[in-house]
């Protein structure tokens, strides 16, 4: 099994931090801290939608990474599996607090009309403005509609769509971390866009409603 | 909101739901090198096709990362305050009976060879001062064959014990010490 962890080690080094943690070096885990803190904090930002308690939950995956130290097997990258901790901590988290703010607009008020568009943050942002007040009404309806989409994706399609569009997980990379198929993720994936392409298209109207109203 | 399904005359006996996926794995990447010709060449040959294309493309691209804002930087600290509660800790819970095969065998093959080494270099160290004719009760014991009972297994056992033993108090004191440092 020593060989495993080698072989795993050729493919991603901080196998080998982890193996060390797990035969008792604790400072081994800094190595896997200061390699993978950026990437986990992104996503947990994303996944969650706000950034204070993105960093809570960053904190405390990488206290329940520390802990199963002794349990992983060595396999792929390691970030797969921070991933697949993190994102189950992070859903986990969004079930129990029941929240539905995924992702925001820095400075926008939540949509009355609409309850399950968040409210204010900073974790998703509106495209940079267009070249015209035309197109860039059309821009801002657009992806109003989009954001309003996102926030109503079911959690399976929302989660799929960040790791795969946000984080830029290949197919696999994405089915391992949910321990689904690819299949699964490319259905997920197909739904998801079929639901944003719809908002698309029969946002702006609505936009236009509620600006009236 | 019904999400609209493709047009059905995208392509003759073609499944829509195959092609949705097409796409959308060429959108992300996801297409070996010669589907993906294959499937722009259709594209440029088929009106609906590409027409559902660029529907599913504007979706897409509505996430581009530059439409996505830059995620928080690292807060300062961070990395200090994990490894301060991971050091609160104490080490990974991990038992040797719950511990796997490849850790147990890492752990025991690093005492045997410790062991061993120590062995070693003790032996060498005695044999440099065999020509001392006295010897002193330390270097009397030293010499003494290793008992033969102690296996890697049992020391391996034995170190995780003293380490669950030695993790166990100095681990919560100092955990609670750093919570109060921390909040």
């Amino acid at each position: 099994m020593a060989t495993d962890t080698r072989t795993a080690a050729a493919v991603d080094p901080a196998w080998e931090a982890l193996a060390r943690v797990a035969a008792g070096d604790v400072e081994a885990f800094s190595q896997v801290v200061e390699a993978h803190q950026e990437r986990l904090l992104h996503l947990c930002e994303r996944l969650l939608g706000d950034r204070e308690e993105a960093r809570d939950a960053a904190q405390e995956v990488f206290l329940k990474v520390f802990r199963k130290a002794g349990e992983f097997r060595p396999h792929g990258q390691v970030f797969t599996w921070l991933y697949r901790i993190a994102v189950n901590h992070c859903l986990n988290k969004l079930r129990r607090h029941k929240i539905a703010r995924f992702f925001r607009l820095e400075g926008a008020a939540a949509d009355p009309a609409d309850p399950a568009v968040p409210a204010a943050s900073a974790a998703f942002d509106p495209p940079d403005p267009a070249p015209t007040a035309e197109a860039a009404l059309a821009a801002r309806r657009r992806w109003q509609a989009t954001r309003q989409a996102i926030a109503t994706l079911p959690e399976s399609q929302r989660t799929v769509l960040i790791l795969v569009r946000l984080e830029g997980l290949s197919y696999r990379q994405a089915a391992e971390v949910l321990g689904v198929t690819e299949g699964a993720v490319e259905s997920r994936l197909v739904r998801a866009l079929r639901r944003l392409s719809a908002a698309q298209e029969n946002g702006p109207s609505r936009v236009a409603r509620d600006e009236r109203g | 909101m019904t999400p609209p399904r493709p047009s059905r005359d995208i392509a003759n006996a073609a499944d829509i739901a195959d092609i949705e996926r097409e796409l959308t794995r060429l959108l992300a990447g996801e297409l070996p090198p010669e589907r993906e010709r294959e499937l722009r060449a259709r594209l440029e040959r088929e009106p609906a096709l590409a027409a559902e294309h660029r529907r599913l493309e504007r979706a897409w691209s509505a996430l581009e990362p530059g439409a996505v804002g830059p995620a928080g930087e690292i807060p300062p600290g961070f990395a200090t305050r994990v490894m301060a509660q991971v050091r609160a800790e104490g080490r990974p819970g991990l038992s040797w009976s719950t511990a796997p095969a490849w850790a147990r065998a890492a752990a025991a093959a690093a005492l045997v060879g410790g062991v061993a080494l120590g062995a070693g270099l003790g032996g060498t160290a005695l044999n440099a001062f065999a020509a001392v004719p006295s010897s002193t009760p330390a270097a009397e014991e030293a010499q003494e064959e290793p008992d033969a009972s102690v296996t890697g297994a049992s020391l391996a056992e034995s170190y995780w014990s003293l380490v669950e033993d030695v993790g166990g108090d100095s681990g919560s004191a100092l955990e609670e010490d750093l919570q109060e440092e921390v909040l």
